[in-house]
Order: C-alpha cells, then sequence, then structure tokens
C-alpha cells in the first residue's frame, strides 16, 4: 500500500481508484480493541477532570463577553440582569434561589436558554452565537483560576 | 494517468461534496438531542471518510473543507464554521495517520475521527471564547466515538455496495 491513497499519482485530484487494494471491509480487526482502550481511558480522564472542576455550591455568577469579565452577581440576591454580547445578540440573565440561569436571548439555537439553572463552583453556561458565558465561582477563587484549578 | 481517471476522480469529488451538503443540510434540520452544541450524529462526515478510502487524504481534506464552507455560509454560521475546521483538520489527521498504519478497521478509524473531531471542536471554541468548557468533554467523547462507529459502520456498507463502480482499471 502506498502512503497517499492507491497507485501513481502526479497530482492530487488525480488518482487511479484500486479501494479493493490497501485495506479490509472488515467491521472489526483485533488491533481495534487499542483504539477502544484509548478512547475509554481517554473518557476516564476527561471524567476526573471533570470532577476536580466541579466544586462546591459557589458565590458568583461572572457574566463574560468574548472572554471579558462584563459582570459579577452574587448568588446571595435575586437579579436579573441583560447583557449584550457578540453581534449584538443579547441574554437576559436570571439569579433565584442561589443559582444563575438564562431565561431569554435572541440567539439563534436557543440552547443557552434550554440549559438548567448552575449554582456548583465550575459550572457554566455557554452561549456560542452572542459569546456570552456565565459561570459559577467561589469566593476562595481567583479570576483566572475559577475553573483551571 | 489517462484522462478517464482524472474524470472519473473529479466526478467522485464532486458527487462526494454534494453528498457531504445535503448531509449537513439533513442534520441541521435535526432537533439537537441533548441541548450540547457538537453533538450530533455526524453523517455528513460519511462522504469525507468514503473518499479518504476510496481515493486519499487530499480528497477527504477537500471535500470536508468544501462541505464546510457550504454549510457555515448557508446555515450553519461562521462561528461553527470555524469550529468545524479545527475540528475537522484534527480527526483528518488523526484518520490519515491511523490508515497509513493500516491494521485498524475503518470503524475503529471513524472512532478516532469522531472522538479527534469533537475534541478539536471543543478546543478551538475554548481559544475563542476564551476559557476552557471542560464541563462539555465528556459528553463530547462519548457522542464522537458512538456517531464516529454509526459513520464507520455506514461507510464500510457503503463501500462495499459502491466498490464495482468507484473502482477504476
Amino acid at each position: 500500500m502506498t502512503p497517499w491513497g492507491q497507485g501513481k499519482r502526479k497530482h492530487f485530484l488525480v488518482g487511479v481508484h484500486n479501494i479493493t487494494k490497501g485495506f479490509s471491509m472488515a467491521f472489526f480487526k483485533k488491533h481495534d480493541l487499542i483504539i477502544y482502550a484509548l478512547v475509554l481511558i481517554l473518557l476516564v480522564c476527561s471524567f476526573f477532570l471533570w470532577g476536580s472542576a466541579l466544586g462546591a455550591t459557589g458565590d458568583y455568577a461572572v457574566i463574560s463577553v468574548n472572554g471579558h469579565e462584563e459582570a459579577r452577581l452574587p448568588l446571595s440576591s435575586d437579579a436579573e440582569e441583560v447583557i449584550e454580547g457578540f453581534a449584538g445578540l443579547t441574554c437576559r440573565i436570571l439569579i433565584k434561589d442561589g443559582a444563575a440561569s438564562v431565561i431569554e436571548a435572541d440567539c439563534p439555537d436557543k440552547l443557552c436558554v434550554g440549559h438548567s439553572p448552575i449554582s456548583r463552583s465550575g459550572d457554566s453556561i455557554v452561549c456560542l452565537p452572542a459569546r456570552i458565558t456565565v459561570t459559577i465561582l467561589g469566593t476562595e477563587d481567583s479570576e483566572v483560576d475559577g475553573v483551571a484549578r | 494517468m489517462k484522462t478517464k481517471d482524472k474524470i472519473h476522480t473529479l466526478a467522485l469529488l464532486g458527487i462526494m461534496v454534494a453528498a457531504a451538503f445535503i448531509l449537513s443540510y439533513l442534520e441541521s434540520l435535526l432537533p439537537s438531542i441533548s441541548g450540547i452544541p457538537g453533538v450530533k450524529a455526524g453523517l455528513a462526515n460519511i462522504p469525507t471518510l468514503l473518499v479518504l478510502y476510496a481515493h486519499g487524504p487530499s480528497g477527504a481534506a477537500l471535500v470536508s473543507v468544501a462541505r464546510i464552507i457550504l454549510a457555515g455560509l448557508t446555515f450553519n454560521g461562521l462561528s461553527a464554521m470555524l469550529f468545524s475546521l479545527a475540528g475537522a483538520a484534527v480527526s483528518l489527521i488523526f484518520m490519515t495517520i491511523l490508515k497509513k498504519i493500516g491494521t485498524f478497521s475503518i470503524t475503529a478509524v471513524s472512532v478516532t475521527g469522531g472522538v479527534c473531531h469533537n475534541i478539536g471542536q471543543l478546543a478551538a471554541s475554548s481559544v475563542m471564547i476564551g476559557m476552557p468548557i471542560l464541563y462539555y468533554l465528556p459528553v463530547l467523547i462519548i457522542s464522537g466515538a458512538v456517531s464516529g462507529a454509526l459513520v464507520g459502520v455506514i461507510t464500510t456498507l457503503t463501500l462495499k455496495h459502491l466498490r464495482p463502480s468507484i473502482t477504476v482499471g
């Protein structure tokens, strides 16, 4: 098997499709287990990473647009704030009963509105189209290390 | 290189770009099951994987990039397009390496591609938004593996059936 496809080749749009050579049509081969094991290890590692990022109940909801902090609301008092993000898209953020949620947004997908309220340190809601993030931080967290502890 | 083969390659890549574009569109119509961006069936990657095996990495890259730009400009949006390009680049690099090693099945190569695609996408969005979104990582790894397996099985079946018609000589 030649490394870049099959047969002789002069230009990337030019090639002999001899797909009967070079690979097998089996759904499973013995070596696949290596790949599946690696994916499983990666998954377990990501769960540990996830677990360490989620701490106890947080104290503040930090709202950022494009990575810049726009507002910092204490979770202890109920509040409502409208944040304008990228391309003029806005999110209405509600703090109620110690949890933050996005209750209204004019982004096209509304995934941020569908997200359940967050209250634990490290939790976040992201509105990708508006580039708005709502992240919960504890009092002991510094501004930068809130999530990447 | 015979003229016939050149025409054949052009036709194959053209059909695959068209198929990928349509699959992208169908996928954008499906409601998001989980509410997490990036979790989808990945059907649009079937043509890319097919071309990777029937033609080679260069053709697969062409189909992938053409599909993402077309879908990005028409319905997916520009930020989704950038995330997808990052994911596609990472996944194509890893799939090419695994295919080159040669001892893995198409399904396993596709699973790697799916996982790498999602990790690349997450990395790109982290850089753009300015903070790591670790929260999504486990879900995106599972979804990448499942959709990768699905795409791998469909591609293997498609290659079996198309073998006589996309083989030249």
